[in-house]
């Protein structure tokens, strides 16, 4: 498979209160790679990334599975082992970016705050450390930003300054949760752009949370389909988009809403609910929504298998067969 | 017109801390002169007081302000005993003063550190602190305050102590609920997500956040505590006399009231000063604490 993998994951189970919740999600990320994890709200895509920073709300656990960085295993750290891999090894950044800056703390000192929470280094040099970041974002007059309060920024030059935090210690691993669903669209182009160019400077993976295809299709070097807790469909970004297997994807592809398509075609939606979690439907997930289910996919529940052997891997017993 | 040039001028201009600062306390100054002014005399009593506050003169008694006697003025009268009332009332508000500011220091200090541990841990620490919170809130102030002179002994530092340890519920409880909040906020989370340390949390971020309301409270307790430092010495549980304090002077001026109006509406007005004065550089201060406000 060419470079090792920095940041893995096997075989994963997260659970609230019994119920299963994310299972049977197995991924890997090599250094520079953008993985793309996809799906409607509730499928669980964020719970997996929670697991991988070891920060999952209180009620849910991991009950199977284990994570990996390089070679060590991380599912089962101390909190205070895990604290000094956070910031340091992975970092994270979130939608609305400003509102996850303090409002009461300067930029400099909240950027320098995450290179001392990991080395032990005087505040002067970590401020310094902060103006270079704040170059490397390209935030324009960094001198005088560095002293400047959020309220004083915009959303764009917010998240810019959260990615300068999340990438100051340089991470092995960046899990960016819809980093850009709160920024409108130029802005959202910029900071895309910004993460790209800065994952090939310093060598950082990208775990990118997302709905909008559309960034998928610009970020990603591969993506990862889920769909009720359980992985559908996961491979190379060019082969999903061009021939994606699952049904769900297919659906999921067919509805986005094209420009210039004649408006009088109604737009494909995927009928159907997301199912309830303490009811989980049996066998395929999917099957109550899918027009190719049938009696197998009721009661037998599909594994992920790979594709003609290449890495392109599916969850469906009938992922041959059109979609009328 | 005049709209937008007013506007022009409104454009703060980068200038040095010290000149910010001084134009910032000038929108306060009356506020400021009659803080400082008590303050000051306060630490200067013996140099500021005409009398020794404790002399007594029983010819000159309850004498109203203004009263010459044996070649000495009494500027504010005197009291009951002939003691010169503006003597007693500097005095005091050294002693008033610094119970006030120790036992809302102590207050504040313990309530918002134990509110801020339980609103950010929840958990079994927010089960107990809380329970405590309840439990000291349920017993009656001056039960406990006689409980503690009983074991320990009237005196200003069991004062300062009785008055700390009663009063601090009230910073727990609005220093919980803020930071029960604050801890849900995304920028909490991120700064735990870039592996900040707890402390650092708390203190660093947390905590800035919710002392604007904590220093409403502070300034509003100030005065109480000067009220409740008379109501104690008043039993005999604070200061002991012939020691002055505001509060003592009020309690026992009460008894006069009808012959001697003077004894109890000079401290009050000097207690209503100063109570106003620190309440409102206090509500000055919360705003101004918010960087959002300085630029307007």
């Amino acid at each position: 498979m060419g470079a090792p993998l920095i940041f893995e994951v096997k075989d994963l189970a997260i659970a609230i209160d019994e119920i299963d919740i994310v299972s049977n999600v197995s991924f890997g990320l090599k250094s520079r790679e953008t993985m793309a994890l996809v799906g409607e709200s509730g499928c669980g895509k964020s719970l997996t990334a929670l697991a991988g920073i070891g920060l999952l709300p209180e009620v849910a656990q991991i009950k199977k599975g284990s994570i990996y960085l390089q070679d060590r295993e991380i599912s089962n750290l101390s909190e205070k082992q895990m604290r000094s891999i956070r910031g340091n090894d992975i970092s994270m950044i979130f939608q609305e970016p400003s509102s996850t800056l303090d409002p009461l703390m300067t930029i400099g000192k909240q950027i320098a705050e995450a290179v001392r929470a990991h080395h032990d280094i005087a505040q002067q040099d970590a401020m310094r450390e902060s103006l270079r970041m704040l170059n490397m974002v390209g935030i324009p007059e960094p001198e005088t930003r560095l002293k400047q309060y959020p309220f004083e920024l915009s959303g764009g030059m917010c998240q810019r300054i959260m990615i300068a935090i999340a990438l100051i210690c340089e991470p092995m691993l960046l899990i960016a949760d819809e980093p850009t669903t709160a920024l409108d669209v130029t802005i959202q182009a910029q900071t895309l752009d910004l993460m790209r160019s800065l994952k090939e400077e310093t060598g950082t993976a990208i775990l990118l949370i997302t709905h909008d295809m559309g960034v998928v299709a610009d970020m990603a070097d591969r993506v990862m389909v889920m769909y009720a807790g359980n992985v559908v469909e996961q491979g190379d970004v060019f082969e999903i988009f061009k021939q994606p297997h699952h049904p769900y994807t297919r659906l999921l592809l067919s509805s986005i809403p094209h420009i210039g398509k004649n408006r009088k075609e109604k737009l494909n939606v995927i009928k159907g609910m997301v199912p309830d979690i303490h009811n989980w439907p049996t066998g395929c997930r999917f099957h109550p929504r899918c027009p190719l289910a049938d009696e197998t996919c009721r009661t037998k529940t599909p594994e992920l298998q790979s594709i003609e052997n290449m890495d392109h891997f599916v969850a469906c017993w009938h992922h041959t067969l059109e979609i009328k | 017109m005049s709209n937008i040039s007013s506007e022009v001028e409104m454009i703060p201009e980068r200038s040095s801390k010290l000149s910010i600062f001084f134009s910032e306390v000038r929108q306060i100054w009356p506020l400021c002169i009659i803080f400082g002014f008590f303050m000051l005399v306060a630490v200067f009593a013996p140099l500021v007081a005409p009398f020794d506050p404790d002399f007594q003169n029983l010819m000159a008694r309850l004498k109203p302000p203004g009263t010459l006697i044996g070649g000495k003025m009494y500027w504010l009268g005197s009291d009951q005993l002939g003691r010169d009332l503006l003597s007693r009332v500097i005095y005091g508000g050294r002693i008033s003063i610094s119970i006030a500011v120790l036992s809302v220091s102590v207050s504040t200090v313990i309530g918002s550190w134990l509110g801020l541990m339980a609103g950010y841990y929840r958990g079994v620490v927010e089960i107990v602190i809380m329970r405590i919170v309840d439990i000291v809130l349920s017993i009656p102030a001056i039960l406990l305050a006689i409980i503690t002179v009983a074991v320990l002994g009237p005196g200003l530092n069991n004062l300062v102590l009785v008055l700390g340890l009663t009063r601090w519920p009230r910073y727990a409880r609005v220093a919980y609920a803020q930071s029960m909040g604050l801890s849900k906020m995304n920028y909490i989370k991120s700064a735990e997500f870039t592996g900040v340390s707890v402390n650092r949390i708390l203190w660093r971020h947390i905590f800035p956040n919710i002392v604007a309301p904590l220093l409403v409270i502070a300034t509003l307790e100030f005065g109480l505590m000067i009220l409740f430092e008379a109501g104690l010495s008043f039993l005999g549980l604070g200061v002991q006399p012939p020691t002055s304090s505001w509060g003592s002077i009020l309690s026992v001026g009460r008894n006069y009231i009808g012959i001697a109006w003077w004894i109890v509406t000079l401290p009050g007005i000097c207690l209503f000063l100063l109570v106003l004065s620190i309440n409102m550089i206090g509500d000055y201060l919360r705003d101004r604490i918010d960087p959002r406000f300085k630029k307007r």
